[in-house]
């Protein structure tokens, strides 16, 4: 289930639980928000498409999910481009499944502007981009119990994965598709005997440090 | 890594919407802006070009003045000229008369004081004439060069 969802607002950090409501006393009237959603796994879909204006782009991009999504209300989505030929673009495209438009209508009803909804694995890659300087590299961190994986080949976002109650977890991660490409592993908030148990290359690991909510998200 | 920012459809339309109506309230205002410019610059222009037709017309008249001026000068010098053959050139020997405007100068020989009174009775007789100056020019051996400078009262 989700955890809670963080509003970053002109850099000072509000947490708003699941369950509770924005707090009434606090003014967001134009104010940058920023929502950071945890628990939320981004579903990525590589795409070939006849070369057109954004706009249309768009547009077709709309087209395909709406094939294979149900609902397409719910679905949130942005696109990278990958290769440009003459006729072609290759696209990646990045779909977020966030069923919380009344927490937003209740935002907008407040006046504030949102910047954006940000995964939390890509808030939390945002947050460590000095200290990551490599371009092909996989990274890991835990939160709350949930532990994010993320895979990035030349800077861009490959693979991503929830797991959610690490505690319980059996299965291992397999990395086997990625083995010419990334040979580091960026790890934050985890031991590293914890790692090694579930993960079978032998590659090099980076510790990040441990990071406490407060670190993270500075609240009022 | 390039910023991925998810954004919910409505809210980008919304946004967008937004802009658009910005962008066209700007866009009217400019437009105002500019028409009232554009009339301000036009009757200014106007009333610069009827200020130039008011000052050559009022040219025309400082000319046409004096034009009239200059005649009236040439009219009073012909008039003193009558005058002065009228009252003086038969009784008096004059030489070097120089008649401008209202004013005549002319010289005269003289023998004694009572031909001199006698000029001057005759000038003060006439009632036309002021007598501005009398300078004595050469003494001859009793006869005596004066130049006297008059006016036309008239």
């Amino acid at each position: 289930m989700f955890g809670a969802i963080t509003i970053e607002m002109d850099g000072y950090n509000h947490i708003v639980h699941w369950k509770n409501n924005l707090e009434p006393c606090i003014n967001y009237k134009n104010k940058k928000i920023r929502v950071i959603v945890d628990n939320e796994e981004i579903y990525i879909i590589n795409m070939l498409l006849p070369k057109a204006n954004r706009k249309v782009t768009k547009d077709i991009i709309k087209d395909e999910l709406s094939f294979r999504f149900k609902n397409l209300d719910k679905i949130m989505f942005d696109y990278m481009i990958l290769k440009k030929s003459k006729k072609s673009i290759e696209v990646a495209v990045f779909c977020l499944n966030w069923n919380r438009g009344d927490f937003m209508n209740a935002l907008v009803d407040k006046g504030a502007k949102i910047e954006g909804i940000y995964p939390l694995q890509l808030y939390m890659l945002k947050k460590f981009t000095n200290k990551i300087k490599d371009k092909s590299f996989y990274f890991i961190f835990l939160y709350e119990k949930s532990l994010y994986f993320i895979v990035a080949i030349n800077k861009y976002l490959v693979m991503n994965k929830v797991y959610k109650k690490f505690n319980n977890i059996d299965e291992k991660i397999d990395i086997n598709q990625f083995k010419d490409k990334v040979n580091i592993l960026y790890y934050a908030n985890i031991d590293k005997n914890n790692l090694s148990g579930f993960m079978d290359e032998e590659i090099n690991f980076v510790d990040l440090g441990h990071f406490q909510h407060a670190d993270i998200f500075k609240s009022y | 890594m390039k910023n991925i920012i998810f954004l919910p459809q409505w809210y980008i339309d919304n946004r967008e919407g937004l802009l658009l109506y910005k962008c066209k309230v700007a866009l009217i205002i400019m437009l105002c802006i500019n028409i009232i410019l554009l009339s301000f610059g036009i009757s200014s222009y106007n009333s610069n070009m009827a200020k130039q037709k008011n000052l050559s017309k009022d040219n025309a008249k400082v000319e046409m003045q004096n034009n009239k001026r200059q005649d009236k000068k040439e009219a009073n010098t012909l008039k003193t000229m009558n005058y002065f053959t009228q009252d003086f050139s038969e009784k008096i020997n004059c030489s070097n008369v120089e008649i401008k405007d209202k004013k005549i100068d002319f010289e005269t020989t003289i023998e004694g004081k009572n031909k001199y009174y006698e000029i001057i009775k005759h000038i003060e007789q006439q009632k036309k004439y002021r007598i501005i100056s009398i300078s004595q020019m050469e003494n001859n051996a009793g006869i005596i060069k004066i130049k006297i400078s008059l006016e036309v009262i008239i």
